[in-house]
């Protein structure tokens, strides 16, 4: 197996101990510790999932990947920060119109959207362009042909 | 509600039934084999795939049970909405290699493609197709019971009565079309969807004089009470974390995003794209619609609390009712687009899954005890499994109370056991064996059956951790740690085309 195999071995064996790790914390009532345990996890998988051909382009890294989570990092802290600012009495201010706390999920939200999906849309070609599609699709032709001469 | 208003919203509902019906039919022509009845392989352009995953992705429990579970939970729930950017997330992980097992040969099913990864192993396409066949069946269960609800409330009809006309239309057209018109009726579906988000969340701020009134009015409200029901509103209801601070709450963060990578909504649509390169297009299309029908879901849930806590309605005798309640308050045109919200979010998902499992029953369970049939068989044997399974599944919802209370444990996180351990790990680790997977997959189905006993019985699990995130953990890291000491279907033994898709 190549260095990009092993690599992406690595990855999903910790990702796996980190699924373990994320459902201990939250039976021991660590679950806000947990979630960015989680934001991790997803950051594995997203940079495991983008690669082409075992190389993963440094723009695609930067937006989405690195801008979703740090975005969701900071929300998620001040989420956190504001819950135990106000928790058992109203809130003294709003943001967005929210409770401070749920306006970071608010925007937490949309700003997944204007990453990830948006991020994914602009920078496409370093995801899949239509060369490595093309060649793909030659390649795979051309191994049927190799495998059917083999049978025949 | 007055008669006008029950025939109006009536004759709406019934237009999105008929409209689905007629794309149905039109739809039938293009279906041409096994692969277009069971998975619309590579057949359709961004939009409509993007429209399309985003309604079957929303249940009736996205329109209804959120709102419902806000009155109760506050915002807890609405960490829901997170999964508009899953979407993304999906496609940028999994997207390319799904898309890329479709060119190795013909698929139909999400079990063709764990056929191709893993050597075509008999067990895993096996326990596979069971886990994915009990999960759906809940699901389908879930939207005919949601539906049979909402026309009694609004028509008087009986269960039975509601669910034979509007699912015997859907099984009528799903059978016909299959997920080919599924497709298309789902994207249709999901277009009635983002309309009524915009005109309800447009409602709420007129209603409400904008959110901070809303959040204040409730914040403040303390305990209200009326026609005999008294209400506790506590400010920590809309905090970002909502009432429940623990291991739910920590689920609901993570399930949307990453949970959502392991529905069949998703991963079958995946290959159902033309282009693989407008999967990003895809990607915005699906995230975007579906931010309108989360909002709606918050504004509902938000909209019928104020209401509540002003005093302007009576405390809602039963939570579900929460988005009714809000949108009878605004007026019939508000009215009008819930209920065809609420029944476009049930029919998409029932065409979904009834597909899903009538192509597991179909398919997938003959194949892995090795029977073939050629293509043509398939799609007859196909058309008749879906309208057994779904009377059958109609007769089951509504005469066995108990057992469909047990059977809908099972859904979401089910769907994440039997996927995570086969696409997820499978697709992105060369070094995932086909023992390691079918480890894992057995784990899944008998901890997925066990769990569904001890959630009935009133089991908790540690941390308020629901039950499937124990079971999700566990099966990864079976497959994980089997695969390490295992040989089979992985690394250089692996089919250089398979090695080729996984490379993308």
């Amino acid at each position: 197996m190549t260095g990009s195999s092993n690599k992406n071995g690595i990855f999903v064996v910790v990702t796996g101990i980190l699924w373990v790790a994320v459902t201990l914390m939250a039976w021991y009532g660590y679950w806000y510790q947990g979630i960015f345990v989680s934001l991790v996890m997803m950051l594995l998988y997203l940079i495991t999932g983008a690669r082409l051909n075992g190389k993963l382009d440094k723009s695609f890294m930067v937006y989405p990947i690195l801008s979703w989570f740090v975005l969701w990092v900071v929300s998620f802290g001040l989420v956190g920060y504001y819950s135990s600012m106000f928790r058992g009495s109203a809130p003294t201010f709003t943001l967005l119109g929210f409770h401070p706390s749920f306006a970071w999920v608010f925007i937490a939200w949309v700003g997944s959207v204007l990453t990830l999906s948006l991020g994914f849309y602009i920078n496409r070609d370093k995801w899949l362009s239509r060369k490595d599609w093309e060649e793909y699709q030659a390649k795979i032709k051309r191994m049927n042909q190799e495998l059917s001469k083999g049978v025949k | 509600m007055s008669g006008g208003a029950r025939i109006a919203i009536a004759l709406c509902a019934f237009g999105v039934v008929v409209v689905s019906l007629l794309i149905g039919w039109w739809s039938k022509k293009k279906m041409s084999s096994a692969q277009s009845f069971f998975g619309s392989t590579a057949l359709f352009g961004p939009v409509s795939v993007g429209l399309a995953t985003m309604a079957a992705a929303a249940s009736v429990f996205a329109v209804m049970g959120v709102p419902g579970n806000f009155y109760v939970l506050g915002n807890t729930i609405n960490l829901w909405i997170l999964s508009s950017g899953g979407f993304a997330l999906s496609y940028i992980i999994l997207g390319k290699k799904m898309r890329a097992m479709a060119e190795l040969g013909p698929i139909s099913t999400l079990g063709d493609v764990a056929a191709l990864r893993f050597e075509n192993h008999k067990g895993i396409k096996f326990i596979f197709a069971i886990l994915i066949f009990l999960a759906s069946i809940a699901y389908l269960s879930s939207q005919i019971k949601g539906v049979t609800v909402l026309f009694g409330y609004l028509l008087g009809w009986s269960p039975l009565t509601s669910a034979l006309v509007i699912f015997g239309i859907l099984i009528v057209y799903t059978a016909i079309s299959g997920d080919v018109g599924g497709l298309l009726t789902q994207a249709f579906q999901g277009f009635v969807m983002v309309v009524a988000g915009i005109i309800l969340v447009i409602s709420f701020y007129m209603i409400t004089g904008g959110m901070e009134n809303a959040v204040m009015t409730i914040a403040n409200a303390g305990e209200v009470t009326g026609g005999g029901i008294t209400k506790a509103l506590s400010p920590n209801m809309l905090d970002g974390w909502g009432a429940a601070t623990n291991g739910t709450t920590m689920a609901f963060v993570i399930m949307p995003m990453i949970g959502l990578l392991g529905q069949p909504a998703i991963l079958s649509r995946m290959y159902a794209l033309k282009d693989p390169r407008d999967m990003p297009k895809m990607g915005l299309f699906a995230s975007v619609s579906h931010l309108f029908v989360s909002f709606l879901a918050v504004v509902a849930g938000m909209g019928a609390m104020y209401l509540v806590a002003s005093g302007r309605i009576l405390p809602l005798e039963n939570a579900d009712s929460a988005i009714l309640a809000f949108s009878e308050h605004v007026g019939i045109v508000c009215q009008v687009f819930t209920y065809a919200a609420v029944i476009s979010a049930a029919l998409s998902t029932a065409s979904m899954f009834l597909t899903m499992a009538s192509g597991m029953v179909a398919r997938d369970v003959p194949d892995a005890l090795g029977m073939k049939l050629d293509t043509r068989k398939q799609v007859t044997v196909g058309r008749v499994v879906m309208v057994i399974l779904g009377i059958a599944t109609i007769a089951f919802t509504l005469k066995s109370g108990s057992m469909v209370a047990m059977l809908t444990t099972l859904g979401y996180g089910t769907f994440i056991t039997a996927t995570f351990p086969v696409f997820v790990i499978g697709l992105l680790w060369k070094g995932c064996s086909k023992e390691g997977t079918f480890c894992g997959l057995l784990v899944s189905l008998v901890l997925n059956i066990v769990c569904m006993i001890l959630v009935s019985k009133g089991v908790k699990w540690p941390g308020g951790l629901p039950w499937y995130m124990n079971v999700i953990a566990l099966s990864i890291i079976v497959t994980v740690v089997v695969s390490l000491f295992t040989k089979g279907a992985k690394g250089n033994a692996l089919d250089p085309r398979v090695q080729a898709a996984m490379d993308l």
